[in-house]
C-alpha cells in the first residue's frame, strides 16, 4: 500500500488501488511485447507462404462445387 | 470474371479401374438439414430479438408502455433481447453457417446426424428456457450472462455437442488442409467454452438461483473477460469464418489474400482476448490493468481493419454485381460496418474519450453497429445466398430483398446516428461544470434525460425500420420455400478414399518443436526476470537473453524446422486447437490471476464494505431480479464529474462482498453506490410505486407488485451459507436469529414509513428493497496497513 513520505496512514490517493500494483504494472508491458512479438512472427510466417501453398489454400471454398442460385433463370437460358 | 486460378478437378464424376486407383466413386450426402433447422431459428428468433429490442426501447420513450407488470418490465426485457440477440438469433446463424461451410470446406458429411438434432433442439429448448425465465425475473444478475444455472449446464453441455459433432467431422475430413474459416471455428468453439464455463462458475442457493463465486472487483474483471470476449469470440471469429467463406463463394473469386486472412486469424486470437478492461476504464480496477485494456484495444485495431479490408477487397472485380445483387449488398455493408465498429471500439477505448461516453448511449450505438450492421446483415447476406441452393429454387423477389437491404441500413443509421448524438450530448453535460469546475452545471440528472428524448425516439424509429427488414425477409423466405423441395449437397468421393492423414502432429510433438520450446522458454525466464528477487531477475534476465540467442541461431541453421511444424500444423486441428486454448488461456488468465489469488479484504484501500443484512441481502435479490442494475451503476469513477454528482469515488473494498457486483454498465438513471441514507424510506416507496410523484419526467417503470407482494424468506438460510462459502463474513446464525433481525429491520422499515403517512406491511418485497438500498455506500474505515482479520458484520 503506498505510505506518504512522512510515514503516516493517510487515505490512499485517489488513483492508488491494490497494494501489489506496481509490480503488477509490469504485466502490462510483457503482454504487450509478447502479443507485439507473436503479431510480427505470424506476419513474417504468413508473407513466407509461396504461391501454390496460398493458391491451394484459397481455392478450399470453390474445392466443392455449388449449385447455382437462380435456377429457374439458368433454365431459360440454357433453352 | 474468371477465378484467379480454378483449382483442378479433383474427383471425376466416372473413374475408370486402374489398379492403383480406387475403383468407384460414390456420392456423399452433406447434412443440410440441420443448416435448414438453424437457418430458420435464426429468422424466427431474430425477428423476436428485434421486437422486444423495439419494445424496450419505445419504453424508455413512453413508461406506460410498461404496462405496471412485471413480466414486461423493462429490466426483465432488457436482458431477453440482449441473450436472444446473441445466443438465438447470432448463434443460430452461426450454426449454420458453421455446418454448411464446414462440410464443404473439408468435404465430408457432419460426423453424427444424431449430435446435429440434439445440437439444433437443446439449443431451442435453452432458447425457450430463457425466453420464460428471463420474464419471470430468473437472473444471476450480469450482463449477457443472466440465465440461471440449469440453464448454464444445458448451454455448456450442447456447447459440447457441437464441438464434439465438429472436431469429429474434421476427424472425418477428406481435404487435408484447414482453411482458414475452420480456425477461425475452432477458436470460437475452444474460447467460448472457456470464457461461458469460468464466468458462471456459481453456487446454488435453490433451483432458480445462485451467487457467482466471484465478487467485487474480481467478478468485474471476470464478467468484463467475459463480456468483451463473447463479443470477440461469438460475434466476431465465427462470423469472420463466414465471411471467409460465403463472400469468395457469393463474388466468384477467392479471398483478396490469403495471407492477410492468416495475419488476421492469429493476431485477433491472441490480442482481442487481452481487452477486456476496456469495460471499466476510470473505475476501481487497478491502474496497470486499465492500461493494459487500452493497450491491447489499440492493437486491435490493425487486424481488425485487416481483415475488413481482406473482405471489401475480395469483391475486386464484382463491384458491378453488388448494384443488382442483394447478397453481396448486405455482404459488402456488413464488413463496412465491421470496420465501422472495430474503429470505434478502440477509440471508445481511450481513457479519455471512454470518460465521456461510458454508460451512455453511445456505447449502446457502438454496440448495434456490430449487431445489426455487422451480425444482422452477414446473416441476411448468408441467407439470401442460402435459400435457393438449400430449397432448389430462385428467391421469391429480390427486389424484396433489395428492398430489407435499403430499409435495414436507412434503420441502422436512423439508430446509429440518433445513439452518438445522445450519448455525446448526455455525456457532454453530464459532465459540464460552472464557477470553475467545482459546481455542476447540470445536477438533476433527469434534465440531462429528457434532453436525449428525440434522439431516443429516433432510435425507436430506426430500430422499428430494421426489424421492418427483417420482417421482409422473413415474408421473401416464405415465399421462396412455400411449395419447395428440400435439397441437400452432394459430392463424390471414392468409395474407398481414406480420412486425410498425413503428417500427424503428435500430442508431444505440439510442443516439442522449436517455436513453442524456445517461445516457453523465454515467457518462463522473462517472468523470473520480472518477479523474482534481485539475484532471481538478474539470471532471468540473462537466460532470457540467451534463449533469444539459441532461437536465432537455431532458426538461421534450421529454419526448415519452424517452417515445416508450421505447415503442418494447419493440417493437425488436435494441436492447433491446444495452441490455441494455450492462447486465448494466457491473454485471459494474466489479467485474471493477479485479482483472484490476492486476499480480497487485505487488499482493499482504506474501505471495507459491511457485509449486508439479511433483509438486505433478500432486497439485494430483488434489485437483480428487477434487472435494475441495467439502468442504475453502483461505480462512481475517478472522475471530478462523477465525484461532484455522486459523492466521493468508489474503493474496491466497498464492493468486495458483492456475488455479482452490480457496478452496471449503462445509466439510464443515476448512479447508486452511495444512494444509502440520502433519502428517506419514504421518498424510495414513493419513487417505486410511482417515480414520477417524486421525480418529475422520470421514465423509470413503476413496481406495484412489490408492495403486494410478500417476502420469500424460504431459502435465506441457504443464502447466507452460501455467502459464509464464498467469504463473506456472516456469523453462523440460527434459523430464529435471522427471523429476527430480518423481522426487526423490516419493522423499523415499516414503522418509519407509518410515520411519514404511508402504511406498508413489514413483510412485503418492497420493504427489503428499501433495506437494501439504504444500505448502499456503507462501509467501514481501516488503517492503510489492511487487516488480517475480518469482522463479522
Amino acid at each position: 500500500m503506498w505510505t506518504p513520505p512522512d510515514g503516516s496512514h493517510k487515505p490512499a490517493p485517489m488513483f492508488q488501488r491494490l497494494i501489489y500494483e506496481d509490480s503488477a504494472a509490469l504485466f502490462t508491458l510483457a503482454a504487450f511485447i509478447t502479443a507485439a512479438s507473436i503479431y510480427c512472427a505470424i506476419s513474417w510466417r504468413a508473407l513466407q507462404m509461396k504461391r501454390p501453398q496460398l493458391e491451394h489454400f484459397e481455392n478450399l471454398p470453390f474445392a466443392t462445387e455449388t449449385p447455382p442460385a437462380r435456377h429457374a433463370d439458368t433454365a431459360k437460358s440454357d433453352a | 470474371m474468371p477465378l484467379r486460378r480454378l483449382p483442378e478437378p479433383r474427383l471425376p464424376a466416372v473413374t475408370t479401374a486402374m489398379p492403383e486407383m480406387p475403383s468407384r466413386t460414390v456420392t456423399v450426402e452433406f447434412n443440410d438439414r440441420v443448416v435448414r433447422q438453424f437457418l430458420v431459428a435464426s429468422l424466427v428468433w431474430g425477428a423476436v430479438a428485434m421486437t422486444v429490442g423495439v419494445l424496450i426501447a419505445a419504453q424508455l420513450n413512453y413508461w406506460q408502455l410498461n404496462f405496471a407488470t412485471p413480466w414486461l418490465t423493462w429490466g426483465r426485457l432488457r436482458p431477453l433481447h440482449t441473450n436472444a440477440g446473441i445466443f438465438a438469433l447470432v448463434g443460430n446463424m452461426m450454426f449454420a453457417g458453421i455446418y454448411y461451410s464446414t462440410q464443404r470446406l473439408v468435404r465430408a458429411r457432419l460426423a453424427s446426424d444424431f449430435l446435429s438434432a440434439v445440437h439444433f433442439w437443446g439449443w431451442q429448448m435453452i432458447i425457450v428456457a430463457a425466453a420464460i425465465t428471463l420474464p419471470l425475473g430468473f437472473s444471476r444478475g450480469k450482463e449477457y450472462a443472466e440465465l440461471i444455472w440449469p440453464i448454464n449446464i444445458a448451454v455448456t453441455l450442447i456447447w459440447v455437442v457441437f464441438g464434439v459433432n465438429f472436431f469429429w467431422t474434421l476427424a472425418r475430413r477428406r481435404e487435408r488442409s484447414l482453411y482458414v474459416a475452420i480456425w477461425f471455428y475452432i477458436a470460437t468453439i475452444v474460447t467460448v467454452a472457456m470464457l461461458y464455463i469460468v464466468n458462471h462458475l456459481s453456487i446454488p442457493t435453490s433451483f432458480t438461483h445462485s451467487y457467482p463465486v466471484f465478487g467485487g472487483v474480481q467478478d468485474a474483471l471476470v464478467q468484463w473477460w467475459y463480456g468483451h470476449n463473447a463479443v470477440a469470440f461469438f460475434l466476431t471469429t465465427p462470423i469472420l469464418g463466414i465471411m471467409y467463406y460465403f463472400l469468395p463463394k457469393a463474388a466468384e473469386r477467392p479471398v483478396y489474400s490469403y495471407r492477410l486472412s492468416v495475419i488476421h486469424f492469429w493476431s485477433l486470437v491472441f490480442v482481442y482476448i487481452w481487452a477486456g478492461p476496456h469495460h471499466l476504464l476510470n473505475t476501481a480496477i487497478p491502474g496497470w490493468l486499465q492500461s493494459l485494456g487500452t493497450t491491447f484495444s489499440l492493437m486491435l485495431w490493425a487486424p481488425s481493419w485487416g481483415g475488413m479490408l481482406n473482405g471489401l477487397l475480395t469483391l475486386r472485380g464484382a463491384w458491378d454485381r453488388v448494384r443488382t445483387d442483394p447478397v453481396l449488398k448486405f455482404f459488402a455493408a456488413a464488413v463496412t460496418f465491421y470496420g465501422m465498429a472495430t474503429l470505434e471500439g478502440p477509440l471508445l477505448s481511450i481513457r479519455s474519450v471512454n470518460a465521456l461516453a461510458h454508460y451512455t448511449d453511445w456505447i449502446i450505438g457502438h454496440v448495434h453497429i456490430g449487431t445489426l450492421g455487422w451480425n444482422g446483415f452477414m446473416a441476411a447476406g448468408m441467407i439470401y445466398w442460402l435459400l435457393p441452393r438449400l430449397w432448389n429454387k430462385p428467391l421469391y423477389s429480390t427486389q424484396l430483398a433489395n428492398l430489407h437491404f435499403w430499409v435495414g441500413t436507412v434503420g441502422i443509421l436512423l439508430y446509429v446516428a440518433a445513439m452518438w448524438t445522445s450519448g455525446i450530448t448526455q455525456g457532454v453535460m453530464l459532465s459540464a461544470t460552472t464557477e470553475h469546475g467545482t459546481v455542476l452545471a447540470y445536477p438533476n440528472f433527469l434534465d440531462t434525460l429528457n434532453t436525449i428524448r428525440p434522439m431516443m425516439l429516433m432510435r425507436m424509429i430506426g430500430g422499428a425500420l430494421y426489424l421492418t427488414g427483417w420482417l421482409l425477409m422473413a415474408y421473401n423466405f416464405w415465399r421462396t420455400v412455400r411449395g419447395a423441395k428440400a435439397v441437400n449437397g452432394t459430392i463424390e468421393v471414392f468409395a474407398d478414399e481414406p480420412a486425410a492423414k498425413e503428417e500427424t502432429v503428435t500430442l508431444v510433438g505440439t510442443f516439442l518443436n522449436p517455436p513453442v520450446v524456445f517461445s516457453l522458454l523465454g515467457v518462463c525466464f522473462a517472468s523470473v526476470w520480472m518477479f523474482g528477487g534481485n539475484l532471481l531477475s538478474i539470471a532471468g534476465l540473462m537466460a532470457m537473453g540467451v534463449v533469444v540467442c539459441l532461437a536465432y541461431v537455431h532458426f538461421e541453421i534450421r529454419g526448415y524446422k519452424w517452417s515445416a511444424w508450421y505447415d503442418r500444423l494447419l493440417a493437425n486441428p488436435v494441436p492447433f486447437t491446444i495452441l490455441v486454448i494455450l492462447a486465448v488461456f494466457a491473454g485471459g488468465m494474466i489479467q485474471i490471476i493477479p485479482t483472484v489469488v490476492a486476499h480480497q479484504a487485505a487488499n482493499v484501500e482504506d474501505r471495507r464494505q459491511i457485509p449486508y443484512t439479511p433483509l438486505e441481502l433478500e432486497g439485494r435479490d430483488l434489485y437483480v431480479r428487477e434487472g435494475c442494475y441495467l439502468c442504475h451503476s453502483q461505480m462512481i469513477r475517478t472522475l471530478v464529474p462523477d465525484v461532484l454528482r455522486y459523492g466521493d469515488y468508489s474503493r474496491l473494498g466497498e464492493s468486495i462482498y458483492d456475488h455479482p457486483f452490480q457496478w452496471g454498465s449503462k445509466r439510464n438513471g443515476p448512479d447508486l453506490a452511495r444512494v444509502g441514507a440520502k433519502y428517506p424510506n419514504v421518498w424510495h416507496l414513493r419513487h417505486l410505486e410511482d417515480p414520477r410523484s417524486v421525480s418529475v419526467g422520470s421514465n423509470m417503470p413503476t413496481y406495484p407488485w412489490l408492495l403486494a407482494n410478500p417476502l420469500d424468506t424460504s431459502t435465506l438460510m441457504r443464502k447466507l451459507a452460501v455467502m459464509r462459502t464464498l467469504g463473506v463474513p456472516y456469523p453462523n446464525w440460527t434459523p430464529e436469529q435471522v427471523d429476527a433481525r430480518v423481522n426487526e429491520q423490516a419493522k423499523a422499515i415499516a414503522l418509519d414509513l407509518r410515520g411519514a403517512g404511508a402504511y406498508v406491511a413489514p413483510d412485503r418485497e418492497v420493504i427489503a428493497l428499501i433495506a437494501y438500498l439504504q444500505g448502499l455506500g456503507k462501509y467501514e474505515k481501516i488503517p492503510a496497513k489492511a487487516p488480517s482479520d475480518v469482522d463479522p458484520p
